[in-house]
């Protein structure tokens, strides 16, 4: 995935559609923009950086889990098979990105003291107490032959999805051309999600 | 030059919740219990010309509809969306490019002319319809100088002074209000949907909060996290937690967002952060009497009330 910075608006668009895709509980958001401000009065600027998980093709979180509970699936996906996984952590604190969290309790509704809606009785049991939760690049989607669901509701248009084992694909030339660059590079981890630059 | 036009329209995607109700079907229950749903003259009548219902779309007259149904025919009738509401079961906007002929006023004037308004002369027209009624009934604006409003109704601009011009130095600050991506104009609730409070609480750090130009902030000896109280120069205020930003002008004080909401019948989300209409003045005689508008960057002051929050 390539994600253009200078097209991006912060409206979290992607992150919201996150969470309806994916049904995550309160507390988790698999994507989301952060912000950040930098200059001084009158020539300061509002910056959006947009996180998720990176599917590295050296994943720390997947070298440290002791069961194989997160593994490499078809087409570099870095998934979790929560059958397995012990809920350790140990991925959480190896996630240089922060793009891990931890379901704590079972996951409660959104509207306090008024029960699940059916669409969270339908959701949640992905969700269960004491598993990890991360960004799957809308596996299931992808099955289907459609793009993940933060790309296809950017309202600007900002997100570009593709195969980077493709060498024709936009976002490979886009990377290969060094317009688009993957954050923390000097950590080793090889990210599947690279950034175009605000000019 | 804008070559798209459209229409929005949003249909609900779950079932209402615990005993909600969309609010113009209350509107039409109440049109209807009360005895202004039918017949003509009717809610139902005006509602066929509001929306220019014509044809197999009209309005009976004598029959009770849902909110969906009448949009249904509106998207139809006025806007010729061929499915209508069903459109928008999977779309949220209908548009259609316009040729460029279409884009430019005179497409609309007959051939080779075109008018601009240059002069607001309906204002004087405007006037003089007002002021003959007003003076019929013997009536003038409450609170307002009459002499002051006919000065509006004049097709030329004249400039009109700042109802704060005779508040003390110590307002020093003009308090601004904009919408921000997740909280507009509190359509839909949206203040009350914890969905995008949680977005906006993990993510955004400028809202929720007062904001306030770093070297200004400085100067008044405050901090990123203090709690402040801003009271506007006619004694409205509010309270909340102070982000210093570079973002902002030295002589604005910003409240982002549609928050604070007082009341307790309201969702408890809608509650949180800093109330900025708080800070406006609706009191007789501070508005403009030509659009009923209020001044919305009253100057106000600071000061801290509290201990650091960050």
């Amino acid at each position: 995935m390539v994600i253009d910075l200078s097209k991006c608006v912060g409206c979290n668009a992607c992150a919201l559609a996150c969470k309806q895709e994916n049904a995550t509980p309160p507390g988790v958001l698999w994507s989301k923009v952060l912000q950040y401000e930098s200059g001084d009065y009158p020539d300061a600027r509002l910056h959006f950086l947009p996180m998720l998980c990176m599917h590295c093709q050296v994943a720390p979180c997947l070298e440290v889990c002791p069961t194989g509970a997160t593994y490499r699936a078809e087409g570099g996906l870095v998934l979790v098979n929560d059958d397995i996984c012990i809920a350790c952590r140990y991925c959480i604190m190896a996630c240089p990105y922060e793009a891990r969290s931890y379901n704590f309790t079972r996951p409660h509704e959104y509207y306090t003291d008024q029960g699940l809606t059916e669409y969270e009785q339908v959701g949640y049991p992905q969700h269960p107490k004491g598993s990890i939760e991360k960004c799957t690049f809308c596996v299931h989607r992808l099955k289907e032959g459609k793009e993940p669901v933060c790309v296809v509701t950017c309202p600007s248009q900002a997100r570009i999805f593709g195969d980077l084992d493709d060498p024709e694909s936009e976002v490979s030339k886009l990377v290969t051309s060094g317009v688009a660059r993957a954050r923390l590079e000097e950590q080793g981890t090889k990210p599947s999600v690279f950034y175009i630059d605000q000019e | 030059m804008l070559q798209i036009t459209g229409v929005l329209a949003r249909v609900p995607v779950v079932p209402k919740q615990f005993q909600t109700c969309q609010a113009d079907e209350i509107y039409l229950e109440l049109a209807e219990r009360i005895g202004f749903l039918y017949g003509e003259g009717g809610l139902n009548d005006h509602l066929n010309l509001f929306w220019k219902l014509t044809g197999e779309h009209k309005l009976e007259l004598d029959r009770r509809y849902t909110t969906a149904e009448i949009l249904d025919r509106a998207l139809k009738s006025k806007f010729g969306i061929e499915n209508g509401i069903d459109y928008f079961q999977h779309a949220s906007i209908y548009y259609k490019m316009r040729s460029k002929a279409e884009s430019y006023n005179s497409f609309y004037y007959p051939e080779g002319t075109t008018r601009y308004a240059f002069y607001f002369e309906h204002l004087l027209k405007t006037g003089d319809t007002l002021r003959q009624n007003l003076s019929e009934h013997n009536l003038t604006i409450p609170g307002q100088d009459m002499v002051k409003v006919w000065r509006f109704y004049q097709p030329i601009p004249e400039w009109v002074g700042r109802p704060d011009a005779s508040a003390s130095a110590e307002y020093d600050l003009f308090a601004m209000n904009w919408s921000t991506p997740q909280f507009r104009m509190h359509n839909s609730d949206q203040t009350g949907n914890p969905l995008l409070n949680e977005l906006v609480d993990e993510t955004d750090p400028y809202q929720f909060v007062i904001l306030m130009n770093r070297e200004t902030a400085a100067r008044k000896g405050l901090q990123d996290g203090d709690l402040v109280r801003v009271v506007a120069y006619w004694g409205g205020c509010t309270e909340g937690v102070l982000r210093v930003t570079s973002l902002l002008h030295p002589d604005a004080l910003g409240v982002p967002g549609n928050h604070g909401f007082k009341s307790s019948y309201r969702n408890p989300a809608t509650s949180k952060g800093p109330h900025f209409n708080s800070l406006l003045n609706s009191a007789e005689g501070t508005f403009d009497p030509l659009h009923g508008g209020i001044d919305r960057n009253p100057r106000v002051r600071v000061y801290q009330v509290g201990g650091n929050r960050s």
